[in-house]
């Protein structure tokens, strides 16, 4: 009898069909200890996003820590907090000591060049050293910090896919990401400062969808821009539900510390970024794109600055293997996929490209990467089949 | 409303008259047929409502850009590989290598049908043709027509042109990152180890190994447990006889090296045609450590596997160049 039950314990669990038991998480009552979270800029295209995610859940309580209060929220309980004024990490100081959150979630931060370099930098570099400040005194252990995958800075010698442990070797000249550079510095500062405190990186791929206004998608919807003659880098483009979805994800696991790139399946090259979109790339040799895309920046028209055709010059992908195997994220919609659907949301009527034909290339793509391109073992797993 | 609507994004052009009849549709040519401007409007006009895909000025863009990427493909894998557009060039490397240097491969069989394996060889001729050679008979001799993914240096990958076209050949840059990653999906991957030393070499120093780097390559295949397949190339190091490296010129360039052959840089373009050697590919059989993953932080162990491997290619180029005759025939 003992011997049949250990036999049984061993097999994993069947069903009365045969198919495998899935356990699924258990959802928490709603009387429960809720997980009170504060989402600074959480009214921003990114924070709100997240926040609505967070609503949907009975566990999570959210606070936003913003300018203003999130549009269309109403429920959602908002504190003024700008962290550009003196004294930021003060008032924030206060504000922790009042609510009293269990996690902070920091997305205050522009995710486009500024002319304001001043205020960018204010924002984006010190501003997370006032969350991390305020965060030690106020006690707030855990503490998820919005990086840019663009860190790593692209660079010709760069792997194909960079992972977290990659050193990070953006252009020094590129104040934008060397800010996000910053930021990460002040959060591992924190972390020697306080052991106990639970910090995490997520370094999200930047973000394309209909809705998504930033530098690079406003890049690639221009009816047309310089592409540096002869280079065609390869791109990654992250769906926001997807980049949501992360951050979910690792608040659920406090036990996933350190860095993490939030990347989606699948690389494009920049020129089939360009036909989907129907933007026309005019071929200039590469200094001569440089200095006009810079040019174009100092005159107020530009959308980056020069030193940022780098981007548009190597590659600067990222491998997500580490937060799939430790935050079980993987995104649902890859590199192709997305891009296509902004595409053809954006600019869908009145076009030559065959958006039908390239959504099934998209899917066949996706087989393709899940039959062959998934990394096997160095090991088999012995007797498996059996 | 009537059938035909005037759907062009175009202003509708302005009649001097009402219509008589108001259920007619009004028409888009203009009333003077003089007005050029006019005349040149209303057939645009016409045009846009025949072909409606040309309503959106994007269209324009798209012929372009359809035009640009035409033999190109949606099925990339993680590294770029088109095979699509990869196709075409299979006839120019099959002139190279039936016609101009008439390559002899021999030991195919080692070449596993499927499953991981790390390719080993000498570098050598200036531009690295030697690697589109072994890539190319392998995928015309071998059984299971495999695709070997060949590691390239730096310097080529980061050239304009060449470095989208690499991509889409497959070629992926040489770093143990990209590798690892490579020989995990079970693929065939091509090292040079020699590196920019190999390909660089001067005509004296002809089929002398030279360093085989920092042994970044038996670590890769113990890490992913790969066996070594050694490849020995004879004949490539004739195609362009390097006699001198000129720093001078190659330095502020920023390139590794600037040969000196008895072509290049004197009859400029014509510099860059290889000689018609003959050429030898041997096939070396697969080296499987026995050691473990764990070895691979061993530096010492490792330089010792990677000095056998380099004795082992070097005595396949030396029992291959003893049976060689000349040069261009090899008899």
């Amino acid at each position: 009898m003992a011997e049949k039950a250990d036999a049984k314990a061993a097999r994993p669990r069947r069903n009365a069909s045969g198919g495998r038991v899935v356990r699924f998480p258990k959802v928490p009552e709603a009387g429960a200890k809720r997980l009170k979270v504060v989402v600074t800029g959480g009214s921003g295209f990114f924070g709100e996003r997240l926040v609505r995610a967070l609503l949907n859940r009975p566990d999570r309580e959210v606070v936003v820590f913003d300018l203003v209060p999130p549009a269309e929220m109403p429920e959602v309980r908002h504190r003024f907090l700008d962290l550009n004024l003196p004294f930021a990490d003060g008032t924030l100081f206060k504000l922790l000591k009042e609510e009293r959150p269990d996690a902070i979630v920091h997305l205050a931060q522009l995710r486009s060049p500024s002319l304001q370099t001043t205020y960018a930098h204010e924002l984006n570099a010190i501003g997370a050293l006032h969350v991390f400040a305020a965060a030690g005194e106020a006690k707030v252990s855990r503490i998820l910090l919005g990086s840019t995958s663009l860190v790593y800075g692209a660079r010709g010698d760069n792997p194909n896919f960079l992972s977290e442990e990659h050193p990070l070797r953006p252009d020094p000249e590129d104040r934008f990401v060397g800010d996000f550079v910053e930021a990460e510095s002040h959060a591992r500062t924190h972390v020697r400062r306080h052991p106990e405190s639970r910090v995490s990186i997520l370094r999200f791929v930047p973000l394309l969808s209909a809705e998504v206004r930033d530098y690079r998608a406003r890049l690639f919807a221009a009816p047309f821009s310089w592409q540096l003659l002869g280079y065609d880098p390869l791109v990654q483009a992250l769906h926001p539900d997807d980049a949501v979805d992360a951050l979910v994800r690792a608040l659920d696991r406090p036990e996933a510390q350190g860095v993490f790139n939030i990347g989606p399946d699948g690389v494009v090259p920049l020129s089939t970024v360009r036909l989907l979109f129907g933007s026309l790339g005019i071929p200039v040799p590469h200094p001569v794109g440089y200095a006009l895309y810079e040019a174009a920046w100092l005159a107020g028209v530009g959308l980056m600055p020069g030193v940022h055709a780098h981007y548009l010059r190597y590659s600067c992908v990222v491998d997500g293997e580490k937060a799939r195997r430790l935050l079980g994220f993987s995104a649902k919609h890859s590199t192709l996929e997305v891009v296509l659907e902004t595409a053809r949301a954006r600019f869908g009527s009145g076009r030559l490209v065959d958006f039908d034909a390239v959504a099934d290339a998209a899917i066949a793509a996706r087989y393709a990467y899940e039959q062959r391109v998934r990394p096997r073992p160095r090991v088999r797993a012995q007797g498996a089949a059996s | 409303m009537s059938a035909r609507r005037h759907l062009s994004p175009l202003p509708a052009p302005v009649l001097k008259e009402p219509a008589h009849d108001a259920g007619a549709a009004p028409s888009l040519l203009p009333e003077n047929p003089d007005d050029l401007q006019h005349v040149l409007l209303g057939e645009a006009a016409r045009f846009l409502d025949a072909h409606p895909e040309f309503k959106s000025p994007r269209a324009l863009v798209d012929a372009w850009n359809l035009f640009r990427n035409r033999s190109r493909t949606f099925l990339l894998d993680d590294f770029g590989y088109d095979e699509v557009a990869a196709r075409p060039w299979a006839e120019l490397f099959d002139f190279l290598y039936t016609v101009w240097w008439r390559v002899t491969l021999s030991g195919v069989e080692n070449v596993p049908n499927t499953g991981r394996a790390l390719l080993v060889s000498n570098h050598s001729g200036v531009l690295p043709w030697d690697g589109a050679m072994l890539k190319r008979g392998i995928a015309r001799e071998h059984p299971a027509h495999r695709t070997a993914r060949m590691l390239v240096l730096d310097m080529f990958t980061t050239l304009p042109f060449l470095q989208p076209w690499l991509r889409h050949m497959g070629e992926v840059r040489a770093c143990p990152e990209n590798g690892t990653r490579l020989l995990e999906r079970d693929e065939l991957v091509g090292v040079f180890p020699e590196g920019v030393k190999g390909v660089g070499k001067l005509f004296r120093d002809r089929y002398r190994l030279a360093r085989f780097g920092r042994g970044g390559f038996v670590r890769l295949a113990l890490q992913t447990g790969a066996p070594i397949i050694p490849v020995a190339v004879v004949g490539a190091e004739e195609i362009h006889p390097n006699l001198t490296r000129l720093d001078f010129i190659g330095k502020p360039l920023g390139l590794p090296y600037f040969p000196l052959t008895p072509t290049f840089p004197l009859l400029g373009p014509i510099g860059f045609l290889p000689l018609p050697t003959k050429w030898w590919i041997d096939i070396g059989r697969p080296i499987a450590f026995d050691h473990g993953p764990e070895i691979a932080d061993r530096p010492m162990i490792v330089n010792e596997l990677a000095d056998q491997v380099r004795s082992t290619l070097q005595t396949m180029i030396d029992s291959r160049l003893a049976r060689r005759g000349n040069v261009f025939t090899g008899d």
